[in-house]
């Protein structure tokens, strides 16, 4: 089911008010062609019913900013924290948006299509 | 050590290896020796698994895929794999699909030994873990047989499986079937209904369905929370259709609950890895791959996901390409990820010495959360 980004809070309040209790997962995909103009990314939820043991698939356009859910599904707060940390998306009302994996002080969003791999990375404070 | 006030205090754990499989760093606040708020910290073992992807051909990238989690490295190529043959419209032999349900079940019993090994050790039992890895030791001479390898295998290929086992191979691991209930029943007895175990893990860590299901807990942790989910059984994929074997449930959530699922698991596993022998015993003449050059590797445009049950729980890969020979896109669910936030409900009421026991009752690769 493919809906618009600004509906995806209500949308999935209301699943998960007919049963859809479990966020499978959460994957995000960089869709803009290539490094100039604005970033699009395609969000995918993943939703499981464990009564009638139905998945839903939902997916939504993203350009830099989308709603959490991580008041909804507990799950969801380290998703947006790795989606944010790689895809630079941000998550508005998250309770603690931060990098999961990569350095504080890292730069760029690995996974967004206008990275440049040839960086130098900082050094780490040991 | 950072003192607050009289009582209070902020501990940081780790970041070396809090239990034995992997680097993961706890932020706990204590109150005396009560646990109040448990903070996890991830990355240290990241390795841009998703981000190598997408530079690689199909081929190259596939011995990588083992090490998104190396103890169970057969499940991770599976995920991958069969994206790829989904995509690709490819369907592989059977007797490949009946080798490749046969070592990764194996792999599954070599997990869950690792795992009981460590776990008894992260709780004090020094003894048990030299048993386990005996064993365990047994399964990887056997994979180094098979494939030629005793951990990083890269033994799965597209359209099949690397090599054949030769009815040698297969006579060697139905001996080690037949005498691996008497063995691990020795282990069992050590452990089981030894009553300081049962102290330390009964009615310790108990986690509600409710609370499993918002937190996304897959695999034993969930089933010994009392729903019976496996994705064997509810997206089967290779032959699991055609085999006979029952999950197993419990119903307290605790850690004591949790041990006994993944004892049980171990014994489901054997009677699987002897269907699966008893088949390939049968058909020794059929052809095990389609012989496809790895580097020519080129499935069509879209998007595959598959459903892969690990030893500790789903393993999710999403792979997106656009036609040509590189990845576009490859996206990896892994249950440890999730397991590991479930640690900020469980932990706080309980102390500090019973943080490794939960910890360790939930099974967590930290290879396979940190990517």
């Amino acid at each position: 089911m493919k809906i618009e980004s600004s509906k995806t809070f209500e949308t999935l309040k209301t699943l998960k008010n007919t049963g859809y209790v479990t966020l499978i997962s959460l994957a995000a995909e960089d869709l803009s062609p290539n490094l100039e103009g604005e970033s699009e990314f395609l969000l995918t939820y993943t939703l499981y019913n464990p009564v009638t043991k139905a998945f839903e698939e939902i997916e939504t356009t993203v350009n830099s900013e989308i709603h959490s859910v991580s008041s909804l599904f507990k799950s969801a707060n380290y998703d947006e924290c790795e989606i944010y940390d790689l895809f630079g998306i941000k998550f508005k009302n998250h309770p603690n948006l931060k990098r999961i994996f990569l350095d504080e002080n890292f730069e760029g969003h690995p996974l967004k299509n206008d990275y440049k791999q040839d960086k130098t990375l900082p050094e780490r404070e040991i | 050590m950072k003192t607050n006030s009289r009582n209070k205090m902020t501990l940081n754990i780790g970041p070396q290896h809090p239990s034995t499989h992997g680097v993961l760093r706890l932020l706990v606040e204590l109150e005396g020796e009560k646990i109040l708020k448990c903070t996890p910290h991830l990355g240290y073992l990241h390795r841009g698994l998703e981000k190598a992807a997408q530079n690689k051909l199909f081929g190259q990238y596939l011995p990588m895929v083992d090490r998104v989690d190396y103890l169970s490295g057969f499940f991770c190529s599976q995920a991958f794999l069969s994206t790829i043959e989904e995509l690709s419209e490819i369907e592989i032999p059977k007797k490949a699909q009946y080798i490749r349900v046969l070592t990764m079940e194996l792999n599954r019993i070599a997990s869950h030994l690792l795992w009981f090994g460590t776990f008894l050790m992260d709780i004090g039992a020094t003894g048990p873990i030299f048993y386990a890895f005996n064993l365990r030791n047994e399964i990887l001479n056997i994979f180094e047989k098979i494939t030629g390898a005793r951990m990083m295998y890269n033994y799965y290929v597209c359209g099949g499986v690397r090599r054949d086992i030769s009815n040698n191979i297969l006579k060697e691991i139905s001996d080690f079937t037949s005498h691996f209930n008497k063995k691990f029943k020795t282990l069992e007895n050590i452990v089981t209904k030894n009553p300081v175990f049962l102290d330390r893990t009964t009615g310790l860590g108990v986690l509600n369905t409710r609370d499993a299901f918002d937190y996304s807990i897959t695999g034993v942790n969930l089933r010994a929370s009392g729903y019976n989910l496996d994705f064997r059984k509810e997206k089967p994929y290779l032959v699991y259709n055609e085999l006979e074997f029952h999950t197993p449930v419990a119903f307290e959530g605790d850690c004591h609950s949790r041990y006994l699922l993944r004892v049980e698991e171990i014994k489901v596993s054997i009677n699987l890895v002897n269907q699966c022998i008893d088949w390939l015993l049968t058909h020794s003449q059929e052809n095990y791959s389609l012989n496809i050059n790895p580097l020519n590797i080129k499935p069509k445009t879209g998007t595959a996901v598959s459903y892969t049950e690990s030893p500790r729980g789903l393993i999710m890969c999403r792979l997106v390409t656009d036609g040509s020979e590189k990845p576009k896109r490859v996206k990896w669910r892994t249950p440890s990820f999730y397991a590991i936030q479930i640690l900020e409900k469980l932990l706080p009421e309980n102390t500090l010495a019973d943080l490794t026991t939960i910890y360790g009752s939930l099974d967590v690769a930290i290879s396979e959360a940190d990517r």
